[in-house]
């Protein structure tokens, strides 16, 4: 397969002549590229196998200042040599030589050129080359590889300086430059590093939550339900009287419900007096109509929908309602104060308990939950009354979800509403966390980006 | 005659309790609060006989003939008028079961009782009381040992004093006289529903026991007084009857009732198709009487069932009787297409420009809603959790929040929010729906959110609107605006204050624009005419 290469790649090859040795810098200022994107191109490049090392980084000398003193006035040894040749006195050659006499002498007479005859040197051979003549005629202005420059030379005080020399590289072969060429007259895209990390992307969405409710939504209007809609702020009547949910009931005390302080909510009852009747016969005590006016924050949508079957009186009906309620409760990773509901009824002639467990396995089975099983339980507004057991697979367990029963006479007979009514309700946030695999229910309302922009979409 | 451990667990929750957690042969239950008798497992005994077919039909209560008497004076009527009472005598009771019979009696007293106001009971040690009891009314100042302590006190010490008295006293501010149960030699048994005293108290050597029970009414005492009376019996207990008179007091009949039932109507609402034969059978393992008799079937109903109300009633036992786990759902032939008004319209837009979609709670609290330019108006009574005081005015606070918690997170931040909030007009709460979206990060700027603004109401559904300058808060001066369209005021847009942004310790520059949805669609017609 073709190898993808990088415009910064090809910058650099099209820069390059065969058999020519380029250092990284050279390079970049060839190609007109920064010198990092050049060493990041030449790694590429090396480990595609297009450039080789030509050679490795090494050290580089050039002449100190003594060196360069020696290059002009010449070594002192060559220098001494030449002055004890010439017969000039000892005396003014030192003169001459001042500090080089010294490391002259030495160098001479280790040499074997001299010898010393009380303080006179006397010439022994004179050498046909000066060794670090040589040395010192290189082409110091452009630096010398320091492998050229002997110990002596180099260990001269001040008369070398080194730094070091990048490495330089060299095209494997011409075929390399031919096809950069031949890339370079093309016109399709060039490829890319796909394999490279990138910065994050975060997609917008809507909350995953409010995906659940949208999906069991669609799910009841599929199963033929009309969805039904009503306050949050209810009268006492509808969310707890018209379901025969005595007065001095527990579950309508302050310690559980949030009764809505300094308000008015119209109470819009329909036969009260019937409701009442009701009441003081079965619970035995004296229905309160100011009890009933009681704004509440609806503790299920019950009251949604019984109003409705209550207004409408239906023969037949399948309606559905789906908001927010509430419990006067401390929040914990199981419960909140504040959770969706989804509640639904049946009316008509024909329909029985078994439809009513029909509707919920259907349910479940198209919201994803396929091990269903009914328990009986107890509603004050319904009789016979079931809950549904689903089973959690991750936590390896039955849990409760929805309620169900049909309306009790008790509760139809005063609203004028005829023949069974099914109904059923329960909480969305529990299908939510078994979908989201959620441990704390709280993490819906928590609203973090890390969790939001990271649940998937899709199971 | 028994069942393995294992037939009963599984069998538990068709009886209609709920398993709470199990402990190798140990299972702790939940009874539901129609099925007081299932408050002991002598009770829930009896059920689970019914349906593993080991006895079924009606549990007979045997009691003896009344040996004793009990008085109830005329002053009771105005503080407390209702009492009844049974001795049940000949059995000792371990502590283990001590314990349950208290347990069921505070769940008696919670329940039908309603913390002891409509329903108190007593429990005593019958050889301590020397009959007949007199049930009547003393001043203040009477004194007598209450349980929990060996020495006399005044009546008004023991309501000052006492944990009972203190808990309760208040079901009793209004009466100068106080009920009580007196013995022949006027010695206290019990001051309902306060406490007893400390001389008739129930030990485990205690052979015989007379049970109390007082309230307002014949139905509720008697209802509650046949539970304990079952649970008695069941648990080994001779029962036999105390002579009651006085007021509208009666010696407790505790006599089943007797409830005619159509088996083809339980047929229709459970979906079933069974005989009479067989309906009978099934009420029976519900241990319920019944006797099929020609088209109908009778039905005898124990006292201590105050949950059967009527026929519908019956049917939960036909079914409970027949096994819920025997009933096979079928699913109702869908009839027309259902349908909603809901649309996720304005969900895809703002979706599609960009913006996260958050939930918060209708119920927030002082600090937020404040802080957030919201002055908080409606306010819930006694709150438990201090986050959820005050129904929400405006979307905005909460959007706050929410990007005040995500600071750590990579901006920009875009979000929005499509939910209720809540107003008052003339006393009267009102409910509308809006939509808000922040918009957070460095350079975030008006002219941004205004553009927003109009993609979502211009462009997407053809409304025009005017921008005209609006100073309010939580917004920086002379740098915010009224949302108009034609004459109608439907939302504002502007540029966080730094204050604001202070107060939920945001850096970022946010802007803002928020919206009533139902002002747009309920409109619609007229704004875009416009």
């Amino acid at each position: 397969m073709d190898s993808i290469y990088h415009p910064l790649e090809d910058a650099i090859i099209l820069h390059m002549k065969i058999n020519i040795s380029y250092t990284i810098p050279e390079m970049a200022k060839n190609a007109g590229i920064e010198t990092d994107q050049a060493r990041r191109a030449t790694e590429w490049l090396l480990q595609k196998g297009d450039i080789r090392q030509s050679s490795p980084p090494r050290q580089i000398l050039y002449l100190g200042p003594e060196g360069q003193r020696a290059k002009k006035d010449g070594l002192p040894e060559q220098r001494l040599m030449e002055l004890i040749r010439s017969g000039m006195p000892p005396d003014a050659i030192r003169d001459i030589l001042k500090s080089d006499w010294g490391p002259a002498v030495g160098i001479c007479r280790k040499n074997n050129w001299i010898r010393m005859d009380g303080g006179r040197p006397i010439i022994i051979h004179y050498p046909d080359v000066i060794p670090d003549h040589t040395t010192l005629q290189l082409d110091w202005d452009n630096g010398v590889d320091a492998d050229r420059v002997g110990r002596s030379f180099s260990k001269r005080p001040g008369f070398v300086a080194s730094r070091m020399s990048p490495a330089s590289y060299m095209l494997s072969s011409g075929e390399i430059l031919k096809q950069a060429i031949q890339r370079q007259n093309q016109d399709t895209p060039r490829g890319m590093n796909v394999e490279a990390d990138v910065a994050a992307s975060y997609a917008a969405r809507t909350h995953p939550l409010y995906d659940i409710i949208s999906e069991i939504r669609e799910i009841f209007v599929t199963l033929g339900f009309d969805e039904i809609h009503g306050s949050m702020v209810q009268p006492s009547f509808w969310n707890f009287d018209a379901l025969f949910t005595p007065q001095d009931h527990p579950a309508r005390e302050m310690q559980d419900t949030f009764y809505v302080r300094d308000v008015r909510v119209d109470t819009n009852p329909i036969n009260p007096k019937d409701v009442a009747k009701i009441h003081n016969e079965c619970w035995r005590y004296v229905w309160d109509y100011d009890v009933a006016t009681k704004p509440v924050l609806r503790t299920h949508n019950t009251c949604v929908t019984i109003r409705h079957l209550a207004l409408t009186n239906p023969q037949n009906a399948r309606i559905f309602s789906l908001g927010r309620v509430f419990r006067n409760e401390k929040p914990s990773y199981k419960h909140l104060v504040e959770f969706h509901q989804v509640e639904g009824v049946v009316v008509g002639p024909n329909v029985s308990l078994r439809d009513l467990m029909g509707i919920q396995r259907e349910f479940y089975n198209k919201i994803g939950l396929k091990r269903v099983k009914f328990w009986p339980t107890f509603f004050p507004y319904t009789e016979p009354s079931l809950q549904s057991m689903v089973y959690n697979e991750r936590l390896g367990k039955w849990v409760e979800l929805f309620g169900m029963g049909i309306f009790r006479p008790e509760v139809t007979g005063p609203l004028g509403i005829k023949g069974p009514v099914l109904a059923w309700g329960g909480g969305i946030e529990r299908i939510a966390m078994m979908r989201y695999q959620l441990d704390d229910v709280r993490e819906f309302y928590r609203n973090g980006l890390d969790w939001l922009r990271g649940v998937p979409i899709y199971r | 005659m028994g069942a393995p451990v294992d037939t009963i667990r599984d069998r538990l929750p068709f009886l209609g309790l709920d398993i709470e957690h199990q402990d190798g042969d140990a299972v702790s239950v939940e009874y539901s609060p129609n099925r007081f008798d299932y408050s002991t497992e002598f009770g829930i005994a009896l059920g689970l006989q019914g349906i593993l077919d080991i006895h079924t039909g009606m549990v007979k209560m045997e009691i003896e003939p009344a040996q004793y008497n009990m008085r109830v004076h005329d002053s009771v009527s105005s503080v407390r008028p209702s009492i009844t009472g049974i001795l049940a005598k000949g059995h000792t009771l371990d502590d283990y079961t001590i314990r349950q019979l208290i347990y069921m009696q505070e769940d008696l007293h919670h329940g039908p009782g309603r913390r002891r106001q409509r329903v108190a009971i007593g429990i005593h040690d019958a050889d301590k009381i020397q009959f007949p009891l007199l049930y009547t009314t003393v001043g203040r100042d009477f004194e007598f040992a209450p349980l929990g302590s060996t020495d006399a006190m005044p009546i008004h010490d023991i309501m000052a004093k006492t944990e009972q008295g203190m808990q309760y006293g208040h079901l009793a501010q209004n009466h100068h006289s106080m009920p009580i149960i007196l013995d022949k030699n006027c010695t206290t048994a019990s001051m309902p529903p306060i406490i007893n005293s400390s001389h008739t108290e129930v030990t485990s050597s205690t052979r015989n026991l007379f049970v109390d029970v007082t309230g307002f009414n014949q139905a509720d005492v008697e209802g509650v007084l046949s539970i304990i009376a079952v649970t008695l019996q069941t648990a080994g207990y001779t029962l036999e009857h105390v002579d009651i008179s006085g007021g509208t007091n009666r010696t407790p009949p505790l006599a089943p009732r007797r409830i005619s039932f159509d088996h083809t109507m339980s047929n229709r609402i459970l979906g079933l198709d069974m005989s009479m034969e067989e309906t009978t059978q099934c009420i029976k393992r519900a241990r319920l009487g019944a006797v099929a008799d020609y088209n109908k079937i009778m039905c005898i109903v124990p006292p201590y069932r105050m949950d059967i109300l009527g026929v519908m009633d019956i049917v939960e036992e036909v079914a409970l009787g027949y096994g819920i786990d025997k009933i096979i759902p079928t699913m109702p032939g869908i009839g027309a297409a259902g349908g909603t008004d809901i649309t996720t319209a304005l969900g895809s837009t703002m979706t599609g420009l960009g913006y996260t979609q958050v939930m918060n709670s209708c119920l927030s609290s002082d600090t937020i809603l404040s802080q957030g330019g919201s002055a908080p108006k409606i306010l819930v009574a006694n709150p438990k959790s201090q986050s959820h005081t005050v129904l929400r005015g405006a979307l905005l606070p909460g959007l706050m929040e929410n990007l005040s918690h995500n600071i750590h997170e990579p901006y920009p931040h875009r979000l929005y929010e499509y939910g209720v909030v809540f107003d008052m007009e003339g006393g009267a709460i009102t409910e509308h729906t809006h939509l808000a979206c922040v918009t957070a990060y460095k350079d975030s700027t008006y002219s941004e959110a205004k553009s927003i603004l109009l993609a979502v109401l211009y462009s997407n559904m053809g409304i025009k609107i005017k921008t005209p300058p609006y100073n309010v808060a939580p917004y920086e001066m002379g740098q915010s605006a009224r949302i108009m369209s034609g004459t109608q005021q439907i939302g504002h847009i502007g540029v966080i204050s730094r204050k604001c942004r202070q107060a939920f310790k945001i850096r970022d520059d946010i802007v803002v624009s928020g919206w009533e949805v139902e002002l747009i669609f309920d409109n619609k017609d007229s704004l875009t005419a416009s």
